[in-house]
């Protein structure tokens, strides 16, 4: 069927309600809340997203957008149309289902492209996109790497009152996401509450934990409080190994219980690894457990060396070992693809440019540190991201300030957003690095920790070798 | 003033893709590829 074809008079659009639509003076940002895509439009797609949505057909949408009526204008309006009623923002009013249509014929570029950093935006965002929130930092486990344990408040956890005001204001700021992390973030009574609210008010949750405390009916409460997923530790496939490590004898057996508990009530699960000398020989037979266990994705997590973690570090595999081990998670990945997908996290991904593998083409993720998030701490303090809170750089107190005053005020977070790589000059590494406008340069707060400049080397860089 | 408003006003609208780093699900875009949709479905809606 050819574009002339469809008759667009009869046919409506209407947003759909699963998707967050932020606007932001460069354009639009866009959240689907339930596959957990995040999109951005320019000016132009934020005015026709707006205008849809009403009692009018389209050639009325696209006149009341004053746009020239030449026929290539048109064309470019409609084929955005159908990019956007096939990631599902719209819907259509269409019988002879103009979705299908569109869909056939194979129009849409976004659903076969790559999903990228949000492109140079030197204007910051109105608001960060999701907020790492430790609730507490008391935890049932005595983890070797923990960075939060010997964390000590100056002041008492923020009580459940002034979470909700907290999750409030997150809410009318539009914010997608949330995650509840800790410590154990199971450990606090009012989990579930601060879940079910924060979902009432449409905000994605999710959950990172030990899942040692997860039994069925914690896990159907959790569904029933509307927990979006959850990532679970598991550092090894043996008792020994994971409970070595966790400093806790019989987690492995309870974090297994958990997982299963988590799956079986539906909640999609993440199991993450944090590799080390010692769990190194056995990834292979934890991607085999993750199979089994029946969870959705797996990803490897890196040790830094911030609280215990430094400790730890001791214990953390060197590069090479790293290079070796993405080696064969990108064969795993490609063997478990229709069982598990394994995720690259973002340290692995910034050790991966397209020297090293094909399959990785995608540019890498820059640090969203202060740019599209933030952290909460226990007791409210906010900084750019945790690591940076331990690096004893934070930005403001929730039990005093509002979010929106922090995030557009904090001059360390107007200095994150304005990094220029390009003048630092006792980084030769990284400038005569054809790489390194690709590879996201890695982690702010780790650089900064080693480097004391916010422009510094990740150290966890490959060229180190 | 006018008229640089309107020669910066796109002539295509763009709508793109973005992933952030450093989120739970959203590494490599990895929440595209865990079948999210269909457990939403069988739980929440």
């Amino acid at each position: 069927m050819k574009l002339d074809e469809i008759n667009f008079k009869n046919i409506n659009l209407i947003k759909d309600k699963n998707f967050i639509i932020r606007e932001e003076p460069f354009g639009v940002l866009i959240y689907d809340k339930i596959t957990k895509r995040k999109f951005w439009g320019n000016n132009l797609a934020k005015n026709i997203i707006q205008s849809c949505d009403t009692e009018q057909n389209v050639p009325q949408i696209f006149s009341r957008l004053h746009l020239n009526k030449n026929s290539k204008n048109y064309k470019e309006f409609i084929i955005f149309l159908s990019e956007l009623i096939n990631v599902g923002m719209l819907n259509s009013n269409s019988p002879l289902s103009f979705k299908q249509q569109w869909k056939e014929k194979k129009i849409s570029k976004l659903s076969n492209s790559y999903p990228y950093s949000i492109p140079n935006i030197t204007i910051p965002l109105s608001a960060p996109l999701f907020v790492y929130w430790e609730l507490t930092y008391k935890c049932n486990l005595n983890c070797k790497h923990c960075y939060a344990k010997d964390r000590k408040l100056k002041t008492k956890e923020l009580t459940t009152q002034e979470c909700f005001r907290i999750i409030d204001e997150l809410a009318e700021l539009k914010i997608f996401e949330i995650t509840f992390s800790g410590g154990e973030p199971l450990i606090r009574k009012d989990l579930l509450d601060l879940i079910r609210y924060a979902n009432k008010k449409g905000i994605a949750v999710l959950l990172t934990t030990n899942g040692t405390l997860i039994n069925q009916n914690t896990a159907k409460r959790l569904r029933l409080a509307g927990l979006q997923a959850a990532q679970v530790s598991l550092d090894g496939s043996t008792a020994k190994t994971h409970d070595d490590f966790r400093g806790c004898n019989g987690s492995f057996l309870k974090t297994i219980k958990g997982i299963k508990n988590l799956v079986r009530n539906k909640i999609p699960v993440i199991i993450a690894t944090m590799p080390t000398k010692f769990n190194l020989p056995e990834i292979s037979k934890i991607l085999k457990l993750a199979k089994k266990l029946k969870v959705q994705g797996y990803r490897i997590l890196e040790c830094k060396p911030f609280g215990r973690g430094k400790e730890a570090l001791k214990n953390v595999i060197t590069l090479k070992d790293y290079k070796n081990l993405l080696k064969l998670i990108i064969k795993e990945r490609q063997k478990l693809k229709n069982d598990l997908f394994i995720l690259l996290s973002e340290s692995f991904a910034f050790k991966t440019d397209s020297r090293f593998s094909k399959e990785i083409n995608n540019p890498l993720i820059d640090c969203p540190a202060g740019r599209s998030m933030f952290s909460i701490a226990p007791d409210g303090i906010v900084s750019p991201c945790s690591y940076f809170a331990f690096a004893g750089l934070t930005v403001g107190n929730l039990k005093k300030e509002r979010i929106k005053d922090i995030w557009d005020n904090s001059l360390f977070m107007k200095k994150l957003r304005q990094l220029d790589f390009s003048k630092k000059k006792n980084n030769k590494i990284c400038l005569s690095c054809k790489y390194s406008n690709k590879c996201g340069r890695g982690c702010r707060a780790l650089a900064y920790s080693i480097t004391k400049d916010l422009r510094g080397m990740d150290p966890r860089c490959l060229k180190n070798i | 003033m006018k008229k640089s408003i309107k020669k910066n006003q796109p002539i295509k609208p763009i709508l793109k893709e973005i992933q952030i780093g450093c989120s739970v699900m959203d590494n490599e875009g990895g929440s595209r590829y865990i079948n999210l949709k269909k457990n939403a479905k069988k739980v929440t809606r």
